[in-house]
């Protein structure tokens, strides 16, 4: 068996500008043989990207003769073809998809991977060097394992799911089709979860808002459940899951996670939700669908977030979040009473200034009388 | 473009950090992913220039020209 990178296929102008739904201008049977900014542009097959109004100069004297533009924007003299996406990131997206390269990896069992004899691994699956596929796990149909990748007794990973090296799926997790889980994610390690034997800090502090009881010893409650992963997600690297502690932590389909991301025990997240790098969601978290957060939002234990809810960066969550609401800062407050406390605070210094002034107006009135 | 608006111009372009050169009109900061927070910012940058207090609905997007007008009008109410 081998593993190496496929060669990315290619296409004409006319047939991504298709792909794409982009409108096509000039030379349509062009070959694009690359995808480059426009810098790098130095080949007669090389598209340059360009979807910010601002990088336009960058394209204006570069070597490229392809383009993808922003609509609206005033294509340079040199394109002999170029296509106009009303939607540029989501055109880039496309395109860079049809020109992802893939790896290339031969079905079969390294000689080097561990696979218990309980283990079901399809045919067409590709297990990569030291791996290890624990009893009773089930490997679907062309699903590809990298290296050094460990699957717990128990667990299931889809049809057509990709898994990159170094990431560890525990005992009896579920991964759906079609995931993509990136180096180093961590699926169902134990919760983070703890008692003490009689009402300690954290009780206190929650009812009384100061500290009147403290923990005396802590015993850790073991984690029996398990994470599933529905189709389609992705898991960025380093991303922890970690399994509930008698039932599910679920991860709904379509969700896209990025790297370093924490999600604490039992908590479920609807389909299609964006969380971006560094965010932690504490356990027992119900996240809506398509909720969107930015980097490093931390949500407490316990909360709901409504459907299509967006947390901007940076965003604290201590309390549950209605559906569609915008939420900033930390404590997070909607967008638009953050716009009004931010403005009040940064015209405080003007509006001091001016009472000074009206100040003076008043006594010199006042001495005028 | 007016004057109004040649003004608010440089002043978008020096908060938000916009080529001067590629602001029309009709742009918005969003054409320029320029962030919220910035973007408050550069309204509080164009409130101090003019010696004027945008309303409170700014946060909506909004073109070049339509900014400039509020601040002509704001001006100009100031000096009556």
């Amino acid at each position: 068996m081998s593993s190496q990178q496929a060669q990315a296929p290619t296409y004409t102008l006319a047939e991504i500008a298709q792909r794409l739904g982009a409108e096509l201008h000039g030379e349509g049977s062009a070959r694009v043989a690359r995808i480059v900014e426009p810098a790098a542009a130095s080949a007669e097959g090389d598209l340059a990207v360009v979807i910010q109004p601002e990088r336009l100069p960058e394209l204006v004297g570069s070597g490229a003769r392809l383009a993808l533009l922003r609509a609206g924007m005033t294509p340079p003299a040199q394109l002999v073809g170029y296509l106009c996406a009303t939607e540029p990131r989501y055109a880039l997206a496309q395109l860079l998809q049809l020109y992802e390269p893939a790896p290339r990896l031969a079905p079969g069992v390294h000689p080097s991977a561990v696979v218990e004899a309980s283990a079901r691994i399809a045919e067409s699956a590709h297990i990569g060097a030291l791996s290890y596929v624990g009893a009773d796990a089930v490997i679907g149909e062309q699903v590809r394992i990298l290296p050094q990748v460990s699957i717990g007794a128990g667990s299931t990973v889809g049809d057509l799911s990709l898994l990159h090296s170094g990431v560890r799926i525990a005992e009896g997790t579920v991964i759906g089709r079609r995931v993509i889980i990136q180096s180093n994610a961590c699926i169902g390690g134990a919760g983070f979860s703890y008692a003490t034997p009689e009402r300690g800090s954290v009780e206190s502090a929650r009812a009384e808002k100061e500290v009147t009881a403290i923990n005396r010893g802590i015993l850790r409650i073991p984690s029996l459940g398990r994470v599933v992963v529905e189709d389609d997600v992705e898991i960025g690297a380093g991303a922890t899951i970690d399994r509930a502690t008698l039932g599910e932590t679920r991860i709904g389909r379509g969700c896209k996670i990025d790297n370093l991301v924490m999600i604490g025990h039992n908590c479920a997240l609807g389909a299609d939700c964006l969380i971006a790098a560094q965010t932690g969601i504490a356990g027992s978290c119900r996240i809506g669908a398509r909720v969107v957060m930015g980097g490093q939002v931390g949500i407490a234990d316990h909360v709901s977030v409504g459907d299509d809810a967006v947390l901007a960066a940076s965003a604290g969550v201590a309390y549950d979040v209605p559906a569609r609401v915008v939420m900033i800062d930390s404590p997070a407050v909607p967008y638009r009473e953050f716009t009004l406390r931010y403005r009040a605070v940064a015209r405080v210094q003007r509006m001091l200034r001016d009472l000074q002034e009206l100040r003076q107006r008043v006594l010199r009135l006042e001495r005028e009388r | 473009m007016t004057e109004t608006e040649q003004r608010v111009a440089d002043l978008i372009a020096e908060n938000a950090g916009i080529d001067r050169s590629l602001l029309q009109p009709t742009s918005t900061m969003d054409d320029f992913s320029v962030p919220s927070i910035a973007q408050l910012e550069t309204l509080f940058a164009v409130e101090e220039a003019f010696d004027i207090y945008l309303p409170d609905d700014r946060d909506k997007q909004f073109t070049l020209a339509e900014l400039a007008a509020t601040v002509q009008r704001l001006v100009e109410e100031k000096r009556r």
